[in-house]
């Protein structure tokens, strides 16, 4: 009679073993690290790059010449920047406010469980499904001040209506962007808060009713605080949507009329794939993203203080 | 504090479910009273109509002979304990309990000390500043009970407030809660589905059953802890008050002279009784005994009323539990309407209670008397009691 001895597979190579069992997690979250890199890092840094030449496509393929911050210096002086920022800043900061203030209170409305809110709520998923440029372009019909149903409603009401449009005039048009905005994105926000809010349980709401609270000091005190982590994250996520905002702008009003609907993503747009100027648009690509991350940064450090995660 | 009346209230719900029928009861101030019933019998509705949150199709709702009716939650100064407790989450301890004085416009400083004095009281001081997510299950009851204290309301509402407790803290909370009450003398109505809870701490215990039309009232029997377990009006408090339950036995009466032999159905076993008024209008009928664990005797086997083997026994110690069954219909308490014509089949399991050093060996005969005297007698057809 003879034995053999079969190794059993854990005792084979127990360093491939462990290297491979201590490094999974790393393995695993490659793929995405790699893909990232390429598709985020790599063009970040190639602007970087970029912005410190000379480089327009209608003059040549290749950069021109190093100018150091010339393009800064550049981006800054353009006749649009200071417009273009402050457009900007108004369209995300207002749009996000009043975005959340009419989703929430469309969310506290849904929760009532009023006849008819399950179609409501089919409904009104809907104006965020279509894409921007499709909503400007109904939007370019409705502000329209030759029959345009916009147009027609504010006259009927006797508002005052500028003679050149809605979109035409200087005093009117940044405030149609925004309520383009407003309409396409405040049922994003009712449906998230509506989603967070039903997370809730009923015992608390009841609780606070027992302790006197009144419907507002549950709102404040309770509801709001309850969904406070959802109303950051998807408050700064559409922040950063507004901020970048670009097509609806191209659509309605090419920035105009003068400088007094440019957003900086318009403007962008225009410096890089219309004047092709490659060098200028990614020093002002770099400017963008540098006011962004510092926006976000101070929002993500005051809002998330004394949470705990 | 204050009493509390529930005079003819009734709930349906918008889908003709109905909840509760026809309950009417009082609770004097400072009472202690417990709703108990199985699941569905509406005592978490009561409770909850008590508080405000849920609306009553009929009758009213008293406090103080004050009509809170249709008074808001806010406005009727009660304080309620869940059953899952309901803290805020992100509020700690000092806030969960604070949040309702504030709410009543209070000086910061006598806040402080309401809240300090309760977490004292309920032994909570160190973990004022935690968050109930940071707090164990028993001390997150505690904090439940703050929150109600602090406020010194009318009256307590409690809805099952120890059933997400472990077996050992549930007992150990029973008695502090008791004792809290006595203390503050808070008028308290109480939830629960555990009889031993409601027995314990009840000062009277309401039995409340579920009802499945308008005519019915959930509301069986409302009486001391001792009467219900003494005098139990009909079948179902009967049953569902005690643990192991009574044991329910079907009897033919027949009338002898100056006796009633009663005879149980389906088998040899028959005793007499003397003849009492109530029970010998029932000669010639069927009716049913109620025969509590604790009332079986083991006796010697030529006075054995039950002869039975014992197939099932649980030793608890100071007590066992034997299980025997007779061939005798069993009796199901919760439709004593139509069990007239019950199929002459099946095995009726009852269970007595005997000295540990007498338990037999499996499959032995047992024999057991019973204690005739103390017998409970029940109209087969609506299930009350015979009573002289």
């Amino acid at each position: 009679m003879h034995t053999t001895i079969v190794r059993s597979p854990r005792a084979l190579g127990p360093a491939r073993k462990s290297f491979i069992r201590r490094n999974l997690p790393y393995l695993l979250i490659a793929p995405s690290v790699v893909m990232l890199l390429a598709l985020i890092a790599y063009p970040l840094l190639f602007a970087l790059r970029s912005s410190f030449y000379f480089w327009n496509l209608q003059i040549g393929p290749e950069p021109l010449q190093f100018v150091g911050f010339e393009n800064y210096v550049q981006a800054f002086n353009a006749f649009d920047f200071r417009a273009a920022l402050t457009n900007t800043l108004i369209l995300s900061i207002l749009g996000t406010a009043l975005e959340f203030i009419f989703g929430l209170a469309i969310a506290l409305i849904l929760l009532k469980a009023l006849p008819g809110m399950n179609v409501v709520r089919a409904l009104l998923i809907l104006p965020t499904t279509i894409a921007p440029i499709v909503v400007g372009f109904l939007f370019r019909y409705l502000y329209d001040p030759g029959g345009g149903l916009l147009s027609w409603v504010l006259q009927s009401l006797w508002l005052p209506v500028p003679a050149e449009g809605i979109l035409g005039s200087p005093s009117t048009a940044l405030a149609a962007i925004l309520f383009v905005d407003i309409w396409q994105w405040t049922p994003f926000f009712a449906i998230v808060l509506y989603a967070s809010l039903l997370a809730v349980p009923d015992e608390i709401l009841e609780a606070a009713r027992l302790d006197r609270a009144s419907a507002w000091t549950i709102l404040m005190r309770i509801k709001l605080p309850l969904i406070k982590r959802t109303a950051i994250i998807i408050v700064m996520l559409r922040f950063m949507q507004i901020f970048n905002t670009f097509d609806t702008v191209l659509v309605l009003t090419r920035g105009g009329p003068g400088t007094s609907t440019r957003t900086l993503g318009y403007s962008l747009y225009e410096q890089g794939l219309v004047n092709f100027n490659i060098g200028l648009v990614s020093a002002m690509t770099w400017i963008t993203v540098l006011i962004v991350n510092v926006i976000v940064a101070l929002y993500v450090f005051f809002a998330f203080r004394n949470e705990e995660w | 504090m204050a009493s509390m009346t529930f005079d003819g209230i009734g709930k349906t719900f918008p889908d003709g479910t109905v909840a509760v029928a026809n309950v009417s009861f009082s609770v004097a101030d400072g009472e202690f009273v417990v709703l108990v019933g199985p699941s569905g019998c509406g005592k978490s509705t009561l409770l909850r109509m008590a508080a405000g949150l849920e609306t009553l199709n009929s009758g009213r709702l008293l406090m103080d002979d004050a009509d809170v009716t249709e008074t808001e939650p806010q406005d009727r100064d009660i304080a309620m304990v869940f059953q899952n407790y309901a803290l805020y989450p992100h509020m700690s301890v000092y806030d969960n309990m604070a949040f309702g004085l504030q709410q009543r416009k209070m000086p910061k400083d006598k806040i402080d000390k309401l809240v300090r004095d309760a977490a004292e009281m309920l032994d909570l001081t160190r973990y004022l500043e935690r968050k109930p997510g940071a707090l164990s299950g028993g001390q997150r009851q505690r904090v439940a009970m703050g929150r109600a204290i602090v406020r010194h309301p009318m009256a307590f509402l409690m809805d099952e407030p120890l059933s997400n407790l472990d077996a050992k803290l549930r007992v150990q909370m029973r008695g502090e809660l008791k004792l809290l009450n006595q203390r503050l003398g808070v008028t308290t109505l109480y939830v629960t589905h555990d009889q031993v809870e409601a027995m314990t701490m009840g000062d009277r215990v309401a039995v409340l059953k579920p009802v499945f039309n308008g005519q019915e009232s959930n509301l069986q029997q409302i009486d001391t802890p001792q009467m219900l377990y003494d005098k139990p009006t009909n079948l179902f408090v009967a049953g569902f008050i005690g643990s192991p339950a009574m044991n329910f036995v079907r009897v033919e009466l027949t009338a002898e002279a100056g006796s009633l032999k009663a005879a149980v159905t389906g088998t040899k076993i028959s005793f007499s009784i003397p003849a009492k008024a109530t029970l010998s209008a029932y000669a010639g009928r069927q009716v049913i005994v109620g025969i509590r664990p604790e009332m079986f005797q083991v006796c010697p086997e030529s006075e054995a009323l039950f002869n039975e083997q014992v197939p099932v026994a649980e030793a608890l110690g100071a007590d066992t539990f034997v299980f025997f069954d007779i061939a005798s219909p069993p009796v199901n308490i919760n439709d004593a309407e139509d069990t007239e014509d019950f199929p002459n089949k099946g095995k009726n399991r009852l269970v007595a209670r005997i000295p540990p050093a007498l338990t037999p060996r499996p499959n032995q005969l047992l024999p057991l008397t019973v204690d005739l005297e103390k017998l409970h007698w029940f109209d087969p057809v609506t299930g009350t009691a015979i009573r002289d």
